[in-house]
């Protein structure tokens, strides 16, 4: 058991508890929107059931990727017995752990606030009821990009497997007992690097491009006149606030490429 | 530890730190301008159901805002790149 499992279980801890806080959050939060629906539409009693089950098994998604991630990490404790004391081990097993667990929170939130402005939408006018549904899916599946993203950047970082061949050669002992190389803290840094910038960037256009979903949820369902010029708007809209997730996926690519 | 590896390990250090600096560049610098987007575009979403007659004006404008929102990601984008070739 070297510092490298440590790291391994610490990383499972926080990729499952933060992943499961956006989204926890967020079918709270369909849930509230199914409640606004039905004090509003009780006679709609079953359609607001069934799409506030759409809704929240659609938000449920970051945590159960987070979920994947954290038991891939719960079970590769026993197989790295190659490089138990790898400083760049420890910091690939932490970095994807905080990659997806920080990355689900953002397209938890979101998943949750469309799918409540559509049900809400959909109680206030129930006969534009198809369409506000097709806004939420829509708005739903692009408010996930975020999470997909840190996903992959996760997957990535687990199958690079460190830098375990150059631990042997340390020039220097951290704390004591790390053999550490420059070559490996190079290494450490740049999954670390990557690991951070893709979970912590995929928060705030997660959440953006949820907010616009939310609101062509409502827009639609209160004036239906106007709903080809609002998708417009909605897609446009959305495709600018993703750009700053795609951005951090340039950076999170560059800096596990390059090394 | 002598002094000859310490010089040896300060380059690498400053590598470490660089690209270190360039992740949480990227991570938080995007935090800010995906939400600022988003709210832009969500509220010119509320804005053209209400008064779709002035379509052309309130999408200009949100494009303009969402252009200007954009700059500090740019901004942090080539902090990070700049720090990731260091």
């Amino acid at each position: 058991m070297g510092i490298a499992n440590l790291a391994a279980l610490l990383a499972c801890g926080l990729a499952m508890g933060l992943g499961a806080l956006g989204s926890g959050w967020g079918l709270g939060y369909t849930a509230q929107g199914a409640l606004r629906a039905l004090a509003r539409q009780p006679g709609k009693q079953a359609d607001i059931f069934r799409n506030m089950l759409v809704g929240q098994a659609i938000t449920e998604t970051p945590a159960i990727f987070s979920l994947v991630v954290a038991f891939l990490l719960y079970f590769s404790v026993d197989t790295v017995l190659e490089a138990p004391n790898s400083l760049a081990q420890c910091a690939v097993y932490l970095a994807a752990g905080i990659c997806i667990g920080v990355g689900a929170i953002g397209s938890g939130i979101g998943s949750g606030l469309v799918a409540n402005e559509a049900l809400e939408g959909m109680s206030r006018n129930p006969r534009q009821q198809g369409q506000v549904v097709m806004l939420m899916l829509i708005g739903q599946a692009w408010a996930q990009t975020g999470g997909i993203f840190a996903l992959v950047v996760s997957l990535f970082l687990m199958n690079t497997g460190g830098f375990s061949g150059l631990s042997a050669a340390g020039d220097w002992q951290l704390l004591g007992f790390i053999p550490v190389s420059g070559g490996e803290l190079v290494g450490a840094a740049r999954f670390a690097g990557a690991g951070i910038a893709m979970g912590f960037g995929a928060i705030g256009s997660s959440i953006g491009i949820a907010y616009v979903g939310g609101m062509a949820c409502r827009a639609v369902a209160s004036f239906p006149d106007a709903a080809g010029k609002v998708k417009t708007a909605y897609f446009i809209g959305s495709a600018t606030a993703q750009s700053p997730s795609v951005f951090s996926l340039i950076i999170a690519l560059i800096l596990l490429i390059t090394g | 530890m002598n002094e000859a590896s310490v010089r040896q390990l300060v380059g690498p250090i400053t590598q470490a730190f660089a690209l270190l600096g360039a992740g949480i560049c990227m991570g938080f610098g995007t935090l800010g301008p995906g939400l600022g987007e988003g709210y832009a575009a969500g509220k010119a979403c509320e804005a053209i159901s209400r008064r779709p007659e002035e379509y052309s004006n309130i999408f200009r404008t949100m494009l303009v805002g969402q252009a200007v929102t954009e700059s500090t990601a740019i901004y942090a984008l080539v902090v990070a790149l700049i720090l990731a070739f260091h």
